[in-house]
């Protein structure tokens, strides 16, 4: 039973492992930008920016890209991918 | 996003169609079969009401989108946001997960198929529209939940 458990937690663990957490937010903040403003810029809407931010949803490779390049810096500078590695 | 334009110049010209088929056909039935209804049990009666009533639901929707896309080409920015609105990939992600133009298609086909099934028999008209609705609502909950999730 116990085994189960510690699966099941590790499980869980790993599922929110794929939500990564972004420093989006904070470059956003310094080039003064709101949401809507990112998202019209890459090509997506205000609310997956929020859910994004919240870390509720993984932005795809693709727009995890364009997010980057917007802001002139390297995929993993702008998400934290270290929860994925652990795993 | 001239191609996005070309694309909503076809749904425009697509859902015009569709109303002048709509009107057409309600103009038939309450212009040419003037005596649909008379006599009828309250059953037939409710779903000649309801063909109508679907018919002028369905015109008043596409005029609706068809104004909303003329104003939308007629702004760029508007036109932009309207583009990333459709092609956001959390909502797409969503729609896919909460059935997507799957349910849509099964309703219109279910929805045709009861229209005429009731000519037959008023029962299968009342079965297939309560599946219809019933396939709608849990489409809509699941959506409106994953919106929340996500």
């Amino acid at each position: 039973m116990q085994s189960l458990l510690y699966y099941f937690c590790k499980a869980r663990i790993a599922y929110r492992g794929d939500l990564l957490k972004t420093k989006i937010k904070e470059l956003r903040k310094e080039r003064r930008m709101s949401q809507a403003d990112l998202a019209f810029e890459v090509g997506t809407t205000r609310q997956t920016i929020t859910s994004i931010e919240t870390e509720k949803y993984t932005a795809s490779l693709v727009l995890a890209y364009k997010i980057a390049k917007y802001f002139g810096k390297q995929i993993e500078e702008v998400f934290d991918f270290s929860a994925v590695e652990d795993l | 996003m001239e191609n996005y334009k070309k694309t909503l110049i076809k749904r425009i010209f697509m859902m015009t169609m569709a109303i002048i088929a709509a009107v057409i056909i309600l103009v038939f039935s309450s212009v040419i079969l003037t005596n649909e209804g008379e006599g009828e049990t309250f059953s037939e009666g409710m779903m000649a009401g309801f063909r109508n009533g679907l018919l002028v639901a369905m015109i008043f929707g596409f005029t609706v989108y068809i104004i909303k896309y003329r104003k939308v080409m007629n702004d760029d920015k508007q036109l932009r946001l309207a583009y990333n609105r459709e092609n956001d990939e959390r909502r797409q992600q969503i729609k896919l997960k909460a059935g997507g133009n799957l349910v849509i298609i099964n309703a219109v086909i279910l929805l045709f198929a009861g229209i005429v099934g009731g000519y037959f028999n008023v029962v299968i008209f009342y079965s297939v529209i309560g599946c219809v609705v019933f396939q709608l609502l849990v489409s809509a909950v699941i959506k409106l939940y994953l919106l929340k999730k996500y």
